[in-house]
């Protein structure tokens, strides 16, 4: 097994590299003592991640664990997007007074498949609205359901209704592919952050994103990507 | 269907009446609530379950077959203060709704914040539903013996009117409850509580065992499997 000194693991490319990423803790299942367990993972890593997504019902004690560490990230109707519009603002601001500063909103998906594209508009002014600029929102669709017309329909949708971040998939039972990343970024330009979600699990994966200028990513197995990064590194100096 | 299980109960209408078909995909378009409606009344299913974002829709669909129309509140993570949930019973009986199902929030019950969340989660559930039926989702195979027992005595405490299995989201993420697990529930909950199985059933004889276990109601999209097991249901080619 490779040996790594600090000086590599804690280096600012290898901080800036682990700076991408989200760290779920999420699911019907997750208790008190899980979330407490991951976060400590995070604490114990070294590294700022981007954030750390839990269920709203853990917030609080999240805030209170991570200590700045990293943003606290909850979703908005995850990962279904079929809690009514009034629930889902009530949640957002909810969000907004506990100390929520990122979020996913899961946007209602039968509009998006039924074209009614002013709906998705609609949907997504309302949450700006409310959000007032709080929190940072990634608007999130399921791509992969989705044929190109309408992924680039819904993401317009998002850009009308004020906003500029799309997350492409929930993560729960579909991931985002480079294709899609690809023709977002096609059609858009820079005008929209993409945070690909979901079965990202490989360097090799995370490779494919950066090449269309992704930031942000979501990944339960940032540690053990962090680690190939690192490992990548390691190799290329040795080699250099 | 496998030869050495009869159907049970014995007609398919009898099996109807104990059905709530579901359809709580992520997918789903308004052709989709409309075809369900339509099948409910072809099937003479009572009732339709649907997203809390479906039901004004479905109650458009529904109304005019006489069949009811149930939200999943909070489905299917259910990890929610219990206030903003109630804001979601409101607007499910706005649109339409008669029959409210609502996820708990299991991670805060099995954190111990019994006070803190379950009880009055519960309770609130069955204020602001005002007599209408309202069905308690769990995760039961996340659950141990006692836990198991003891929700079915706060679930009917509360005056809940069903505590329902499992949410059937993503099959294979969380361990299927167990048959072991069902009788544990089925014997808490005597006379005092329904038991209802949510999710997915296949192969459709498995709805045969759970009603035979004791469970009372099934809400599922797996309605024709089931209903084609009989042999004189019309429309099972």
């Amino acid at each position: 097994m490779m040996m790594i000194d600090n000086d590599l693991r804690y280096s600012p490319e290898v901080m800036a590299f682990a700076g991408m990423f989200h760290y779920g803790i999420l699911g019907i299942e997750k208790t008190e003592a899980d979330v407490r367990s991951g976060i400590q993972r995070v604490l114990d890593s070294g590294y700022r991640l981007t954030a750390v997504d839990v269920e709203l019902i853990y917030v609080p004690m999240t805030i209170d664990m991570i200590g700045g560490r990293a943003t606290v990230h909850s979703p908005i109707s995850y990962p279904l997007g079929n809690l009514t519009l009034k629930k889902k603002l009530r949640d957002l601001e909810d969000m907004m007074r506990i100390g929520v500063r990122d979020s996913a909103y899961c946007l209602n998906y039968r509009y998006i498949l039924d074209h009614r594209w002013e709906l998705v508009e609609k949907e997504v002014r309302a949450a700006v609205e409310v959000n007032q600029g709080v929190i940072a929102i990634e608007y999130n669709i399921q791509a992969t359901l989705l044929n190109d017309y309408e992924i680039i329909q819904a993401c317009q949708a998002i850009e009308n209704g004020g906003a500029n971040t799309v997350k492409l998939n929930t993560g729960y039972g579909w991931g985002t592919g480079p294709e899609e990343v690809a023709l977002v970024r096609r059609v858009f330009g820079q005008r929209l952050d993409i945070h690909p979600s979901g079965n990202i699990r490989t360097l090799a994966q995370v490779d494919e994103f950066l090449k269309y200028n992704v930031r942000i990513i979501h990944s339960m197995a940032v540690f053990e990507i962090t680690e190939e990064y690192i490992a990548r590194l390691q190799q290329q100096r040795s080699q250099s | 269907m496998s030869a050495n299980i009869d159907p049970y109960p014995a007609t398919w209408h009898e099996m109807a009446s104990r059905i709530e078909y579901a359809d709580l995909r992520i997918d789903t378009q308004e052709r989709d609530l409309r075809l369900l409606c339509l099948e409910a009344e072809k099937y003479r299913i009572p009732v339709v379950v649907v997203n809390p974002v479906n039901v004004g829709l479905a109650y458009q669909f529904a109304q005019p077959c006489g069949i009811k129309v149930a939200a999943a509140v909070s489905y299917p993570v259910g990890a929610y203060i219990p206030q903003s949930k109630m804001v979601e019973v409101e607007d499910a009986i706005t649109d339409g709704a008669e029959i409210i199902y609502m996820v708990m929030a299991v991670g805060a019950y099995l954190s111990g914040w019994i006070d803190l969340f379950t009880r009055p989660e519960i309770t609130s559930l069955v204020q602001v539903a005002g007599g209408r039926p309202t069905r308690l989702i769990t995760e039961a195979s996340v659950l141990n013996k006692d836990q198991q027992r003891e929700l079915c005595r706060i679930a009917i405490e509360a005056g809940v009117d069903d505590l329902v299995l499992c949410t059937g989201f993503i099959p294979g993420k969380l361990p299927p409850v167990s048959d072991e697990q069902i009788a544990n529930i089925v014997e808490a909950a005597g006379k005092d509580i329904g038991i209802t199985y949510m999710g997915e059933i296949d192969p459709p004889e498995r709805a045969f065992e759970l009603i035979r276990m004791g469970v009372t109601r099934l809400c599922t999209p797996s309605t024709r499997g089931i209903l084609a097991a009989y042999p004189d249901f019309p429309w099972a080619a």
